[in-house]
């Protein structure tokens, strides 16, 4: 059951695991396992995805038109989903990358002041 | 599931199974068993179920596809569960009904536009005395005159007369027909063309007396078959011969209460700047100007008529002029009603909405298990509320579907009731705004009463749910809500109950009325003389006088005998206009005491009435002569005339004097003679039963009249037969009728029946209101009833445990049973409570209708209140009965 703590949780999750998704996906399509994988490695392991929450990220990241859908082969030359990055989600991600770099600047301000007086 | 839903999941499906095998060939890969590999897949990728209802959460199809899931998944649900479901939906659907139905009407009355083209401008015009200026008063033709003259806002401003009565004759026949007096213009400006014929509409003929009549389809088809001939014949109208200009389309009916007969077009005064007033007693109806808003249109009213006040402040001080939609003006009278009925389903409503909510707060309890079981595979909150509501919103929505169709026949069952001077409501079709009403107070109360239930069950602690057992112990904040929910049903209940009691009350009253008469044993029937044989107007050296012609006289006098001799008749007599019948036309004479200056004149006090009878009458109708003598056959034409008066004319006319002996003359002929008051008789109900002020009266000898009359009034060719008979039948009532048609074959004969008939039908509209209130009553009575049973029975089975603890340490039936209607007993205590003070604060709203009892009676308050605890013992017994009767071993065993 969803209590109030965990879906504060998953919100906070969702603007930055959709950033992460367009991140990975400007190096190429990739599928679902792929795309958990490279966020994992990334972050160096830092930030836990479990990794069924991608699912309707991508869903919802599809909605908005800012990746596509295409059929490939996977590593197990099965037939599967490839998820591509469109010209309006490469926009969205410089847009959002922007506007995180803003603000984990002004996080980073906030936590680490003796750092800016120097 | 629609295919496009099914694939989409289906490749969600694959995909995941993709995924999870990849990182279960990884994990092997890392030198992980097949086993943990798997495991260590699965813990990663977290809860499958849960993040495929999350994906489909975001296809924008899925909503609607959910919605059908759910309602398909309540549907499941209720039927698993036939009792309640059907309970609920039979609860719902007479609370539902009952609303539909009084809607119905309103909407007949109130919502739907007028048939009529151009209705948005149509506006009435009325007025009222400035001291009750919510009150609407009728109009005269002269109002109607002077405002035409006056007026910058109207296109057109028409009379037209409510319904009235008049004889009508033509060859060899007589009969007494509904009429509208209307302007030449009047029903052209409703937008309504003759169907046969035209409607001069020259002004010019309305100076010179009423042009013609025009016949309504509906009469020309029935006494006309339909003849194209009948245009241009004459009939005789009261007093006036006249002729058949036109024959109306079918189907206008201005006051909803039935097309009249006949119109008799125009002939009405016109008279403007005269000053003088006839009488109030039409509607105006006037079409606003292009782009004039009814604001604008008062506005110029309300000058006008400050200058006539100015102008004629005899007819005028203290009348202000009212305009509104003529919608508004035709019925919002009976829409006031119809509210007040609404207000009183929508109490029954509320009672069986909170019965469906117990249920609901009942079930909810019981599926915790089976809730705990579907949070535990990873349903959401959300989901689960939505589900719940949909329940509830498939449970309400069958029920309007039920409401709707008891409406049909709770709309004819209201017609049926009705009494005639209510529009009639039935014939308007179905439409949109009640089903949207319908459908409106479904999706309402579903989400109101549905949504806490909806949220206690989500609310669900998944393991102790799980590891519960089964073992349902509502908690104790949920017992309160059910006996919150009791509590408000049986103040409600009651609050309608006091309603019906008083208004039974004041029915019973009304009834047992002394009307001044004894109308036992007595039959009546009215006759009305038509043709120029018995009353012309024709004089051409006086035109204003209506000359009575001796067959009046011959007619009174032969039809006594020939009643006399009918078998089983002990005696008969006649009056003008019987009490209590509807529609008299009394005559109102000014009257002049002689050796008295005239009074001045005050619009506070009655008018005088003034009836001729035969000798006798006072005795036939047992009437009791107080002082001096009656009516008898001493008082011929060559007698000295004389009069005898009423109690409350003596009062009036004469508060320190003797009245007897007395010499008065009225104003009503050129050949009305000084009259000497001989005696007083008691004051009888003329009006109604429940009427408290009664009129001056006068009562002549029918043999002592002028044949020579100033103002027409119908009074003298209407006389009001009684019969005094110990057998009453139909044979004698059917010879009455054929002894009247034999002798005066050209006359309408009518209203034959019992006088005790007549008295009981003056009741009818405190029997309509006590019908109506007492069966909303009733209704929330019995739902109160089943509501009480159902938490009762609840409380039992929830506190079996503790029952069978309690007997199992030597607690006796007897006991248990004390202790389950104590707990009833306490509830509907406090519901009464409440409920005395609520109907302390709702009565008074009825206490214009009431008669002979208190808004506040504190005997029906008292019986009710009884009637209401002796309701929820009698709703708990069998549940307690229960109680007392559980094993203990059985109870304690279940744990």
């Amino acid at each position: 059951m969803s209590t109030k703590k965990e879906k504060e949780r998953i919100e906070l999750l969702q603007g930055t695991l959709d950033l992460l998704i367009l991140r990975t996906l400007l190096l190429g399509p990739a599928h679902g396992h792929a795309i958990a994988k490279a966020i994992e490695f990334n972050s160096d392991d830092v930030l836990q995805v479990e990794q069924g929450s991608l699912y309707p990220a991508l869903h919802r990241l599809i909605k908005r038109r800012w990746i596509s859908v295409e059929e490939g082969t996977s590593e197990n030359n099965r037939r599967a989903k490839f998820y591509k990055l469109t010209a309006r989600g490469r926009k969205q991600l410089a847009h959002e990358t922007s506007k995180w770099e803003k603000f984990a600047r002004a996080i980073a301000r906030i936590l680490r002041p003796t750092e800016e007086r120097e | 599931m629609k295919p496009i839903a099914k694939r989409l999941l289906k490749d969600l499906d694959g995909e995941i199974r993709e995924h999870i095998e990849l990182a279960v060939q990884e994990n092997i890969a890392r030198g992980m068993t097949p086993e943990e590999a798997r495991h260590a897949a699965m813990l990663k990728f977290g809860n499958v179920t849960r993040v495929k209802e999350d994906v489909r959460e975001v296809w924008t199809a899925v909503w609607l596809e959910q919605l059908v899931q759910d309602v398909r998944f309540a549907l499941r649900g209720l039927r698993r569960t036939p009792g309640f479901t059907i309970v609920a939906i039979l609860t719902l659907a007479i609370g539902i009904g009952a609303n539909t139905t009084i809607f119905s009407a309103i909407n007949a009355l109130m919502l739907r536009p007028l048939p009529y083209p151009d209705q948005d401008r149509l506006v009435s015009v009325s007025v009222y005395n400035s001291k009750y200026p919510r009150e609407r008063g009728s109009v005269s033709w002269t109002d109607v005159a002077h405002w035409a003259a006056a007026n910058q806002v109207f296109e057109e401003i028409e009379g037209i007369s409510r319904p009235d009565i008049v004889a009508m004759s033509s060859a060899g026949w007589g009969e007494r027909v509904g009429v509208q007096h209307c302007n030449l213009h009047t029903l052209s400006m409703l937008g309504l063309k003759p169907f046969l014929g035209t409607i001069p509409m020259d002004s010019r003929a309305e100076a010179v007396g009423p042009p013609g009549v025009a016949l309504s389809y509906e009469f020309w088809q029935h006494h006309y078959g339909g003849d194209p001939k009948v245009l241009g014949q004459p009939i005789f109208v009261d007093n006036y011969s006249i002729r058949v200009l036109a024959v109306m389309d079918p189907g206008f009916d201005l006051l909803g209460t039935g097309p009249p007969d006949i119109f008799i077009i125009g002939g009405n005064p016109r008279a403007v700047g005269s000053g003088v007033t006839d009488p109030r007693w039409i509607m105006a109806v006037a079409k606003l100007k292009r782009g004039v808003s009814i604001a604008q249109a008062q506005a110029g009213m309300d000058i006008v008529q400050q200058h006539l006040v100015q102008e004629f402040p005899e007819a005028y001080k203290g009348l202000g002029v009212k305009v509104e939609p003529l919608q508004r003006g035709l019925f919002g009278w009976a829409s006031d009603l119809l509210y007040l009925f609404l207000a009183v389903v929508g109490f029954v409503l509320l009672i069986a909405c909170v019965n469906v909510a117990n249920l609901l707060l009942v079930r909810a309890d019981s599926r915790r298990k089976e809730i705990g079981v579907r949070v535990a595979l990873g349903a959401g909150r959300t989901r689960l509320i939505r589900q719940l509501l949909t329940e509830s919103l498939v449970l309400f929505c069958a029920g309007g579907l039920g409401g709707l169709l008891l409406s049909i026949w709770g709309i004819k069952l209201f017609n049926l009731v009705s009494p005639s001077w209510m529009p009639h409501t039935a014939k308007t079709p179905m439409d949109w705004r009640i089903l949207l009403f319908t459908f409106g107070i479904c999706i309402v109360t579903s989400i109101v009463f549905g949504l806490a239930p909806a949220f206690r069950a989500s609310k669900n602690d998944v393991n102790e749910t799980l590891r519960g057992e089964g073992r349902t112990t509502g908690s104790v904040s949920h017992n309160r809500v059910r006996n919150y929910l009791v509590i408000a049903e049986i103040a409600i209940a009651l609050v309608l109950l006091v309603c019906a009691g008083l208004m039974i009350n004041t029915l019973t009253r009304i009834l047992r009325t002394d009307p001044g008469f004894d109308g036992d044993h007595l039959v009546t029937a009215q006759v009305r003389l038509a043709g120029d044989k018995y009353v012309s107007s024709n004089d051409p050296a006086n035109p204003d006088l209506t000359i009575i012609h001796p067959p009046v006289e011959l007619f009174c006098r032969q039809i006594l005998e020939r009643l006399e001799a009918l078998p089983g008749v002990e005696a008969a007599a006649f009056v003008d206009w019987l009490p209590l019948v509807d529609a008299s036309q009394h005559e109102r004479p000014g009257v002049r005491i002689a050796g008295q200056a005239p009074p001045p004149p005050s619009g506070d006090t009655p008018d005088l009435l003034v009836d001729s009878v035969s000798p006798g009458y006072f005795r036939v109708m047992g009437i009791l002569v107080l002082r001096g003598r009656g009516i008898d056959e001493r008082d011929t034409e060559s007698a000295p005339w004389v009069v005898v008066i009423n109690e409350s004319m003596a009062r009036q006319f004469w508060p320190n004097q003797d009245p007897l002996g007395q010499v008065v003359s009225f104003d009503n002929s050129p050949d009305e003679r000084p009259r000497q008051i001989v005696g007083i008789v008691r004051d009888v109900k003329q009006f109604g039963l429940a009427q408290r002020v009664t009129s001056p009266q006068a009562f002549v000898a029918y043999t002592q009249l002028p044949t020579r009359i100033s103002d027409y009034s119908e009074a003298r060719v209407h006389k009001s037969l009684v019969i005094r008979s110990h057998f009453i039948s139909n044979e004698l009532l059917e010879n009455v009728r054929k002894t009247i048609s034999e002798l005066a074959p050209d006359s309408a004969v009518f209203g034959i029946t019992t006088v005790q008939q007549t008295v009981s039908e003056s009741a009818g509209p405190w029997r309509f209101l006590s019908q109506l209130l007492g069966v909303f009553a009733a209704v929330a009575l019995l739902l109160a009833a089943i509501g009480i049973y159902g938490v009762m029975s609840y409380s039992v089975s929830q506190r079996s445990h503790e029952i069978g603890l309690r007997m199992a340490l030597g607690a006796q039936p007897g006991q248990v049973l004390g202790l389950v209607l104590r707990q009833a007993m306490m509830l509907s205590l406090v519901g009464v409570a409440i409920g005395v003070a609520a109907s302390f604060l709702a009565t008074p709203l009825l206490s214009d209708i009431l008669y002979g009892v208190k808004s506040h009676d504190a005997l029906t308050l008292a019986l009710v209140s009884l009637v209401l605890v002796a309701v929820t013992l009698l709703a708990s017994y069998m549940p307690a009965h229960r109680a007392a009767h559980i094993d203990p071993m059985k109870a304690l065993r279940h744990e």
